[in-house]
């Protein structure tokens, strides 16, 4: 079995004040970046999916991850290599010169090159929260696809995923090869089952952290460079950035003298009520 | 020079920072709330419930990080192991932390090196998976600085060494499987060939240990009284009087952690200061706005930073293969003074709050007080800067 998840690095979104911004351009010298969490949650997926559950635990399959950047982007992969993945993809390009069309058409040249079971992301990176790439991917791919996993059953050739609606969930059996893109609630102690994983086993809640000689041998697995060109199959950026702007300040609050000032607030000057 | 952490250190750091916010944290609030731990007290139960948390550290590489490669451990550089203690006394924990790195007392030390094969198989391979824990025995009623006068005798008989004398101040002493105990074999001699290094197994007969209460309420150390304690001869580590040569080596590390923990306490500290000056507001503007309150807190910036950079210097210079012996005294005497000032300040600016038990620097104020002479006292790391400078 193999399973492609696609990460993508981020403004750590702790530190996101420190953004500078001006009218042409995002300043990004000095930030710090990770893994965008729902691609460390698509990560984690990935890995259960790969596992047996047990002490010591068996794995089948492997997980390769895979992302666009420059060559600082390999911080990142390695990072996920540490956590468990087996190997990392990396097509060269600058950040600048991505959209999230382009993106797509590169990931599923890789992904049509690998052929793997599944390919797992995030629901959408949280620097500009487009929720899209997912879902292109899938189309291009002409793949089924389920979004915002909450839980994943695998099957013998489909996936059992579902997704937190209003009051209860929704779930879909997708054939597989599938794209799946999954929520926070995906790394629950009890979200995701692979076909060798007991039912009564729970996993820890959140992602796991790399153990340290992890670390050390993630040095040794491999990265492969693509180049932009050869992936994006004759597509180019296809938005411009018109203009940033940071959000406007937060004016400041008001005290209210007395509940009735309060209930006259709330229904005459901001409406609420 | 150059201390900056390299990618791999990075991830370390990370993966730490996420043990400690997944493992270590969320259970030391459970404890706390169920009423375990209370006050930042070890009890019985809180060592328990730590050794839970020192498996998942066995496991996660963490606990043996620091014990060189050579007898199975991660064998980090110290740079790297210092920023990862940094982040652990940076981490607001009062005590389940300690149970993450096997740093000393409990863990098992580069020290240990010097066991020979059958002793390693005996006690190396147990603190290593964590299965046991030990303690380091050196200070007495009548000696602490003055390591050369113990008075704690071993007299050979037969195949055993029997041990009369006691131990003060012995952290981790009340729960360790097994000793580390320094002990005088030949009176006079002092460190030149006087003092020899036992491994004790804690169930030996005659060892009885006993609670000492502290300032810092942590409940952590014991005395330790030998009478007549028969020690195989076989326990004995290294050579008869050179035991102490392995453990300067060892308090030199020592005097790193004690930095590295001051300036990781000092940060976790001035961040209670600042919110507070910036957002406690007298007199119509937050206090901050003062240059009595702003002022002081810039000090502390100011003194941490330069601890931070000492401490990091001399992990660097350990890093290069010298002893440091000179940069590890001056770091510690140096973060061990901004540490108790970057606290006393941080309680000045809280006002009333700070000085309740609620508030997390009320603790911190009486912890910080032992840095200026737990592992080896700022007098006598003054004394070992003015040797080296031919004083
Ligand atoms: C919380 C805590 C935990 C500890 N854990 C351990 C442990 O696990 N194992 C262990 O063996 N010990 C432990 N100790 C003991 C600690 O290492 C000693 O307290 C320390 O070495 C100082 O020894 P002392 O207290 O006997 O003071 P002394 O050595 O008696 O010193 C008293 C005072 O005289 C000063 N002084 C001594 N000689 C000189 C000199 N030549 N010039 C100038 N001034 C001098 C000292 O600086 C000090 O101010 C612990 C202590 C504490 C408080």
């Amino acid at each position: 079995m193999k399973i492609l998840v696609a990460l993508k690095r981020v403004a750590d979104p702790d530190n996101a004040n420190k953004v500078k911004v001006s009218p042409e351009k995002i300043d990004t010298t000095g930030l710090e970046w990770k893994i965008n969490p729902f691609d460390e949650y698509a990560l984690e997926a990935a890995l259960r999916l790969t596992e047996d559950g047990k002490k010591p635990k068996k794995r089948e399959g492997e997980v390769v991850v895979m992302t666009l950047g420059p060559k600082e982007v390999e911080t990142t992969l390695r990072s996920a290599l540490a956590t468990g993945a087996d190997r990392a993809i990396r097509i060269d390009c600058t950040d600048d010169e991505l959209d999230g069309r382009l993106v797509a058409n590169a990931l599923k040249t890789v992904i049509a090159e690998e052929k793997p079971d599944y390919v797992i992301f995030g629901k959408q990176a949280v620097d500009g929260d487009n929720n899209g790439v997912g879902q292109m991917v899938a189309e291009l791919l002409d793949w089924p696809m389920a979004t915002f996993a909450a839980t994943i059953q695998e099957e013998d050739g489909s996936l059992l995923v579902s997704r937190e609606v209003d009051g209860g969930m929704c779930t879909l059996r997708v054939k597989t090869p599938a794209v799946v893109t999954v929520d926070l609630r995906i790394v629950a102690p009890e979200s995701v089952y692979s076909k060798l994983t007991d039912k009564a086993h729970k996993y820890s809640d959140g992602v796991r952290f790399a153990a340290l000689p992890a670390i050390m041998k993630a040095k040794k697995k491999p990265i492969d460079v693509k180049a932009l060109a050869d992936t994006a199959g004759g597509v180019t950026i296809g938005s411009n950035y018109a203009n940033f702007e940071a959000p406007a300040a937060r004016a400041a609050g008001v005290k209210v003298e007395d509940v009735a000032a309060l209930v006259d607030k709330l229904a005459n000057e901001a409406k609420a009520i | 020079m150059d201390f900056s952490l390299d990618e791999e250190s990075k991830l370390m750091v990370e993966s730490l920072k996420k043990f400690l916010a997944a493992e270590v944290l969320p259970v030391e609030a459970d404890l706390k709330k169920r009423g375990i731990l209370v006050g930042g007290a070890m009890t019985r139960e809180v060592y328990d419930e730590g050794a839970k948390i020192r498996a998942k550290a066995v496991e996660a590489g963490f606990y043996t990080a620091h014990v060189p490669e050579a007898i199975g451990g991660g064998g980090l550089r110290h740079v790297t192991l210092t920023a990862m203690r940094e982040t652990i006394a940076m981490c607001g924990s009062e005590m389940m932390a300690v149970f993450v790195m096997g740093d000393p007392p409990m863990g098992p030390t580069a020290m240990l090196s010097m066991l020979n094969d059958v002793q390693k198989d005996k006690y190396l391979h147990k603190l290593m998976s964590g299965e046991w824990t030990t303690c380091f025995c050196l200070t007495e009623p009548n000696v602490g600085s003055d390591v050369g006068a113990l008075e704690l005798m071993a007299v050979r008989d037969g195949d055993d060494y029997v041990l009369n004398g006691t131990k003060i101040f012995i952290s981790n002493g009340l729960f360790a499987d097994v000793f580390q105990v320094f002990a005088c074999t030949e009176k006079g001699k002092g460190m030149g060939g006087g003092l020899s290094l036992f491994m004790v197994d804690g169930d030996t007969k005659g060892i009885t240990r006993t609670l000492m209460k502290s300032m810092g309420g942590d409940d952590f150390q014991a005395e330790l009284n030998f009478e007549d304690v028969r020690v195989p001869a076989e326990n004995l580590v290294g050579q008869e009087g050179y035991g102490f040569l392995g453990a300067t080596q060892w308090l030199s590390g020592e005097r790193l952690m004690m930095s590295t923990q001051a300036v990781g306490l000092a940060e976790y500290s001035l961040k209670f200061g600042v919110e507070w000056a910036q957002t406690r507001k007298a007199f119509g503007k937050p206090i901050g706005k003062y240059q009595g309150v702003s002022f002081p807190l810039a000090d502390c910036r100011i003194q941490l930073d330069a601890a931070r950079a000492l401490t990091y210097q001399a992990a660097w210079k350990l890093d290069q293969g010298e002893m440091a012996m000179q940069d590890l005294a001056v770091a510690k005497v140096f973060a061990a003074d901004m540490l108790q000032k970057v606290v006393d300040t941080v309680m000045q600016t809280l006002g009333g709050i700070g000085y309740m038990t609620d508030h997390p620097i009320e603790r911190i104020y009486r912890i910080a007080r032992v840095f200026r002479f737990g592992g080896g006292t700022s007098e006598i790391q003054r004394k070992l800067i003015a040797k080296g400078m031919g004083l």
